[in-house]
């Protein structure tokens, strides 16, 4: 053993201890392996930063902006539509269709993306079809884990492996986009057959929590806003009228917040009082359970039982409701909301306006505006962050948060197309995949997709300096001899076991190290010590790195995942749910993953 | 009308004392069927919860706090019991687990080794040497115990309002003296002192059902809570996007508010629950 493999060793201990215990992030963790290293003398200054000009690095950088793009471009949102349309028939429909989008989509986006985007509707779906929750949203969080194995670039660890298979000073033939994704794919398929099949049994049925977000606090803050309720004019209504004749905001406090023109198709989201209804139509209001029943029953409309025309446009995820404060010098100063021809000029529904400890829900339109009124409005998101994001001071100012964010719609189809881009040169062209994916990247900063700020703000820093300060870590512990070391020294324990054995072996100790370390920390240590030990007991070394990183996405019983976390109090569950349900999947996953390696890659 | 509690080793009498006492003062006596209340309540094997209030922690219960989540649900069960007053509880630890309640008669009981290895050969049928081995080693799991804990001393005096060694006083004497103690009216419970039980039942209630959900601190007062969740840790995993990692950690957070609030809500006797959830943090 030299001094420099002594030294690699106290580093390993010193950065195992600081994964295990926490003191510090595991992206310091990082930065200080770039400088601790070069200081050692283990690797020279200029491979202490190699990380940062890594393919694995500049892959992230680029599929995470390609991610935004997708994301700002409201794609995602169009694809979730029609699958959460499609699903809502059974239970088992449901639990496949959204758990095999979640999976897709997080292949090539950030999985906690795929998996918050369909949190709201699968609660929405949960609760129409009376399916407890908790049945649908940890098969769907896991199958966003699992997605990320079934690209290259779908998970950190993956993405890791081409800058980390060195062996002897030689690179070995990096692995292509979709080399992994057979494994993938049946890992993912396992998971939604196991729940199908198991779910009953090792998920709670407790409800969990509903979606509730912003609006439905502010509606509990508002006694007179109880619900949001969808009606339909009755055909023999005596029509069209107009919103001011029927005039049901000052008999009943009920505010109309859309209408639906059955007959031309148009539905409009702003009504006004000229705004007409009509035999067929449907509309959206907000107000008190009781007052929609008396309004219903004088007119003779139809409660629907939920949102159901509206159900995408008055989503959660699409509107709500948004409190705001008449500020000091705001031109609104003195003028009524009639007089300024408010819904024009802001594009929003106002449903309360609050002055000292009145509040007004009808007539608001006729009250001249006062400094520090508060008014409560509602509308799609989209048009919040348009007024929020006006030049200051602004008329009004914003006391809540605002959901959801501005789409570019328009920019949908060259986001695919540089999607496609990208994936066609990796494909194709064969060329190396940085490349490809920051040429898609690049084409949709160039097209308006989003812009280069917008680009440089969806990077992830931390995850950055964690790839790239881990990666000299991996070069010091191959270059040293200590990986070779310490495998010879585990083989000579193990005796020469079967490829298959030995991948087995190597897939249980990822799993487990993952667990107790992050998953970027197991791959860097693990890659190097297990394609040496690959090689020294005759199998591939390559297939044993791609145990290592697909074996790193084995966190199904840790509650602190990010996807798990998310899910956790939506789907009300426990963490013994979590080590039940997960412990169960950890053992599937190690089992398909070793099936298909050997069945389909020609291990024996 | 008062609360006893009486610690003892084993084999030192404290049970017949405790029994004799409630007895003479009329009151309920209680021990086992803490641990049963609980045990129904908050849906955790009766053994595992004797477990945790006899045995010294493993170094997994250092690592997981369990000892510290099912003691709180004991002493959930032992609260409601109290609540009642006119009690006399010779479980383990009463003096600990209601230790910042001042109005409790804590009573200690010693007995000479030779008499309580005495008692224990009786029993069991041991020989001297392995009657003194169970009784040490029952000591010290109990010492252990107060020590991680509590950072206590099961011999300190100072932990209770008497301590009485049967030998000189016969156990007849001890229940006397015990009984007279309590007719004092320094134990005598006021209307602040029911307050301040009942404040103190909701926040150990409090504690064992939030023990699942998150690290919390509680302050409560004439019925309104205040409670300080500890941010959420969350491990990272992959790549995401500041906005988005913003957005779900407010959802998160919210999520946690929410379900905090609610549990909190559903304990009788709660009037206003306010909570203050920090956005979690990735390690």
């Amino acid at each position: 053993m030299t001094p420099q493999m002594i030294l690699t060793m106290i580093v390993l201990v010193f950065v195992i201890i600081l994964f295990v215990f926490e003191w510090v992030r595991v992206d310091v963790v990082g930065i200080m392996m770039t400088v601790l290293l070069p200081l050692i003398g283990l690797i020279s200054a200029k491979e202490a930063f190699v990380g940062f000009s890594s393919n694995a690095v500049i892959s992230i950088i680029a599929v995470i902006i390609i991610g935004a793009g997708l994301d700002k471009t409201g794609v995602m949102n169009r694809v979730a539509g029609p699958i959460i349309r499609l699903a809502g028939a059974s239970e088992s429909r449901v639990i496949t269709l959204i758990s095999g989008t979640v999976g897709v989509i997080s292949s090539m986006m950030q999985n906690i993306g795929a998996a918050a985007l369909f949190l709201p509707a699968t609660q929405r779906i949960s609760k129409r079809m009376g399916v407890p929750i908790s049945r649908i949203l940890m098969p769907m969080g896991f199958c966003a884990i699992i997605g990320g194995t079934l690209t290259l670039v779908g998970a950190s660890p993956t993405i890791l492996l081409n800058d980390l298979m060195v062996l002897g000073g030689k690179k070995l033939e990096p692995f292509g986009l979709f080399t992994q994704t057979p494994i993938g794919l049946c890992l993912l398929a396992s998971a939604i057959l196991y729940f199908l099949i198991f779910g009953k049994f090792v998920l709670p049925s407790g409800a969990g929590e509903d979606d509730k977000g912003i609006t439905a606090s502010l509606m509990e803050e508002y006694e007179t806003l109880e619900n949001t309720a969808e009606l339909k004019v009755s055909d023999d209504f005596a029509g069209p009228r107009r919103m001011d004749q029927i005039d049901i905001q000052r008999k009943y406090l009920v505010t109309v917040v859309a209408i639906h023109k059955t007959r031309k198709g148009d539905r409009i989201l702003i009504p006004r009082s000229s705004d007409t209804l009509e035999a067929g139509d449907n509309f959206a209001v907000v107000g008190k359970v009781k007052n929609v029943e008396e309004f219903a029953k004088e007119y003779g409309f139809e409660i629907k039982p939920g949102l159901d025309v509206f159900g995408e446009s008055l989503s959660r995820t699409t509107a709500g409701m948004a409190e705001t404060i008449v500020s000091p010098r705001s031109e609104l100063i003195g003028k009524t909301l009639s007089e300024l021809d408010f819904k024009t000029l802001y594009g929003v529904n106002p449903v309360a306006l609050v002055r000292g400890r009145k509040v007004f829900y009808a007539g608001l339109t006729h009250i001249p505006l006062q400094m520090g009124d508060t008014l409560l409005l509602q509308g799609p998101w989209e048009r919040f962050h348009i007024l929020d994001n006006r030049p200051k001071p602004r008329a009004l100012t914003f006391t809540t948060p605002l959901e959801g964010e501005i789409l570019r719609t328009g920019k949908a189809k060259l986001a695919i197309l540089w999607l496609l881009v990208a994936l066609f040169q990796v494909i194709f062209i064969k060329i190396q995949l940085s490349v490809a994916l920051m040429s898609g990247a690049l084409g949709m900063i160039i097209t308006g997709v989003l812009s280069v700020d917008e680009a440089y703000r969806a990077v992830d820093w931390m995850t950055v300096f964690l790839l790239a300060g881990l990666i000299p870590l991996g070069i010091a512990f191959e270059k040293t001899g200590t990986a070779a070391f310490i495998a010879q020294g585990v083989l000579g324990l193990m005796g020469t076991p079967a490829p298959i054995i030995l991948l087995a072996v190597i897939g249980i100790m990822t799993s487990f190290f993952t667990l107790v370390i992050s998953n970027v920390g197991a791959t860097v240590l693990l890659v190097p010590l297990c394609m040496n030990m690959a090689m020294m007991a005759g199998g591939d070394p390559r297939m044993a790195a791609l145990v290592v990183g697909i074996s790193a996405s084995n966190t199904f019983v840790l509650p602190t995942h990010q996807v798990n976390a998310l899910v956790m109090r939506p789907g009300g569950y426990r963490t013994v749910d979590y080590m039940r349900a997960g412990g169960l999947m950890t053992l599937i996953f190690l089992a398909v993953e070793l099936t298909v390696l050997y069945f389909f890659y020609g291990i024996q | 009308m008062a609360i006893i509690t009486i610690s003892r080793g084993c084999y030192s009498h404290g049970k017949e004392i405790a029994e004799k006492t409630a007895e003479i003062l009329g009151y309920e006596c209680v021990s086992r069927e803490i641990l049963i209340e609980a045990s129904k309540f908050f849906n955790v094997p009766e053994k595992k919860l004797l477990k945790s209030i006899h045995d010294a922690p493993s170094v997994l219960d250092r690592i997981t706090r369990g000892k510290e989540r099912y003691l709180s649900y004991i002493e959930t069960a032992l609260w409601d019991h109290v609540r009642k007053d006119n009690v006399v509880y010779h479980g383990h630890a009463g003096h600990l687990l209601l230790k910042n309640f001042t109005r409790v008669l804590k009573v200690r009981i010693i007995a000479e080794m030779e008499d309580r290895v005495g008692m224990l050969q009786k029993e069991k049928g041991f020989t001297e040497e392995e009657a003194v081995a169970y009784i040490r080693k029952d000591d010290d799991e109990r010492q252990n115990w107060t020590r991680y804990l509590y950072r206590k001393e099961v011999s300190d005096a100072a932990l209770y309002d008497m301590v009485i060694k049967i030998g000189a006083f016969t156990i007849d004497d001890a229940c006397e003296l015990i009984a007279n103690a309590a007719r004092k009216d320094t134990f005598r419970l006021s209307e602040e002192g029911v307050q301040q039980m009942n404040d103190m039942a909701i926040e150990s209630r409090l504690h064992g059902l939030l023990a699942d959900v998150c690290n919390a601190e509680i302050r409560i007062s004439k019925g309104m809570v205040h409670i300080q969740c500890r941010p959420q840790r969350i491990r990272k995993f992959d790549p995401i996007r500041p906005s988005l990692a913003h957005h779900i950690d407010e959802t998160i957070r919210e999520d946690l508010t929410k379900q905090v609030t609610e549990i909190a809500h559903s304990i009788p006797g709660v009037k206003e629950v306010t909570c203050d959830v920090d956005s979690p943090y990735y390690t």
